[in-house]
């Protein structure tokens, strides 16, 4: 029963990451198509259209034989562990074909816009907002006061309760809420939750922090409009972050309190499995409506006239790698996908990335006994 | 303030960027004591190198239309703007000099050019209110 439950789990959110990789042409920004940056009306275009249809209909017909397939594999798996490798190996294979597929579409896509001469009939622009920054670009940082408190609390009742915790401690479950790794009490090993809890709060700080630093990207044919749209994408996913936050901590507080207390795992499997289902299916609302850049955001339209953005396709590499040594941005907005990425020319960004993988894993081997 | 920088024109990034924060503060678009995005992000912003804007920056700072202030950062000058002096006449003259030629060599009427100098002064001005 267990296992069931638990490969229900894994694979329907392995549908949705799937269902919504598949989707992603319609949720991109109206100037790219494929990770190439084309004039706006060329997206309505019939040829475009079809293009996206059929993207969509391959994606889902590569993604429902793969997730049904290794869905069956991790159920006969002889250990859960098993079951959950091979739902990760499922996992990298999924990305790696439909990355294949999206490159498939991506060289079609450049082949067009060469053969076509799009980008050569417009005057090419780029706009900016002075006062972009003095927008509220994202939601206060003193919101993670609440996780902040909620760590406090976590590590307040540790303190006080201290002997009432068992001599062994579980580390880690597996989803049908078997523990796969122990712990022998110690300061060490009941300090590793809240010294998890505060890494989060302070990452979950610096990407809402990105959210609002993160390069402006107005489209040149309709600067008010997508002004507007882009504050509103920022502020709606700095929100989702602050209640990722808050909902990790109290996942992770849960966890420790059910050691204290001696509550059953399986309530605590619970409690965590709704609040990520529910940060999930929040994620995917907030996508579809929002779309990349806030591209699917129905705004008042502006003035519109006849530039188009800057055609910067030189520095993705394959569509979707951002390397541009001239540019000092180290954030930049995903082309094809939600969020953003980093300028992979940029010293800086690879020291952010490599400093938080570092205090990532650190902490885990730190604090692992 | 909205700044356009055409990629496909002849005239440097630097010099748009320049000409584009002058006309914003006679058209009222950037107040005195406004403050301007700081280099990085200006060039981040516009997804170029970091001296381009500096430079432009600079010859801003020079003439006295900003200033630039370590803890504050960009703000066009709250003092007021320079004046008309002898130095800038000079410079007036020397920059004025091969637009007239060209517009002599392709053989406009003075009253034409007259005219057009009028309207695009007015136009200006009018922006000012």
């Amino acid at each position: 029963m267990g296992s069931i439950i638990s490969i229900g789990v894994m694979y329907s959110t392995y549908l949705i990451l799937g269902i919504l990789m598949g989707f992603m042409p319609y949720l991109t920004r109206k100037t790219e198509s494929f990770g190439v940056t084309i004039p706006e009306d060329i997206y309505y275009s019939e040829q475009l259209k079809s293009m996206r249809k059929k993207y969509s209909v391959q994606a889902i017909l590569i993604l429902l034989p793969l997730s049904i397939g290794f869905a069956v594999l991790s159920f006969k798996a002889i250990t859960p562990e098993r079951g959950t490798f091979i739902f990760g190996m499922g996992l990298v294979l999924l990305i790696g074909c439909l990355f294949a597929l999206y490159l498939k579409y991506h060289f079609t896509m450049k082949r067009l816009k060469s053969d076509n001469k799009w980008e050569k009939e417009k005057p090419q622009a780029i706009v900016i907002d002075t006062r972009f920054r003095n927008r509220k670009l994202a939601h206060s940082n003193l919101w993670f006061l609440i996780p902040a408190f909620i760590m406090l609390a976590t590590l307040a009742i540790t303190l006080i309760y201290f002997d009432r915790i068992p001599e062994r401690i579980a580390l880690q479950y597996d989803l049908s809420g078997e523990v796969t790794r122990w712990a022998d009490k110690s300061y060490r090993a009941i300090f590793w939750i809240p010294v998890q809890q505060f890494i989060m709060i302070a990452l979950f700080v610096f990407v809402n922090s990105i959210i609002s630093r993160a390069k402006q990207q107005i489209n040149a044919a309709n600067p008010e409009k997508s002004l507007v749209q882009n504050q509103i994408f920022r502020l709606r996913w700095s929100a989702f972050i602050v209640v990722t936050g808050i909902s990790m901590v109290i996942i992770f507080g849960s966890i420790q309190m059910s050691f204290i207390f001696n509550v059953d795992p399986k309530v605590m499997l619970v409690i965590s499995g709704l609040l990520t289902g529910m940060l999930l299916i929040l994620a995917i609302i907030l996508s579809i409506s929002t779309g990349q850049g806030g591209s699917r955001v129905n705004v008042n339209d502006g003035r519109t006239t006849a530039e188009i953005d800057r055609d910067d396709d030189r520095y993705w590499k394959l569509g979707q790698f951002y390397f541009n040594p001239n540019d000092p941005t180290i954030f930049i907005e995903k082309r094809f996908g939600i969020g953003w990425t980093i300028n992979f020319a940029s010293i800086k960004a690879w020291l952010i990335l490599i400093g938080i993988i570092a205090v990532t894993i650190g902490s885990q081997y730190i604090f692992r006994i | 303030m909205i700044i356009k920088i055409d990629l496909r024109s002849e005239i440097p990034i630097y010099t748009q960027l320049q000409n584009s924060i002058i006309e914003g503060i006679v058209s009222g678009d950037l107040k005195p004591a406004e403050p301007l995005p700081s280099v990085r992000a200006m060039a981040s912003d516009l997804g170029v190198n970091m001296h381009t804007v500096n430079k432009a920056y600079n010859f801003l700072r020079q003439d006295g239309f900003i200033q630039i202030h370590r803890q504050k950062g960009v703000v066009i000058n709250p003092e007021g703007m320079p004046e008309v002096t002898s130095e800038y006449l000079i410079k007036f003259k020397q920059e004025i000099r091969p637009i007239i030629a060209e517009a002599l060599c392709r053989g406009m009427e003075q009253k034409d050019f007259n005219r057009f100098c009028e309207e695009l002064f007015t136009n200006l001005q009018k922006k000012r209110g």
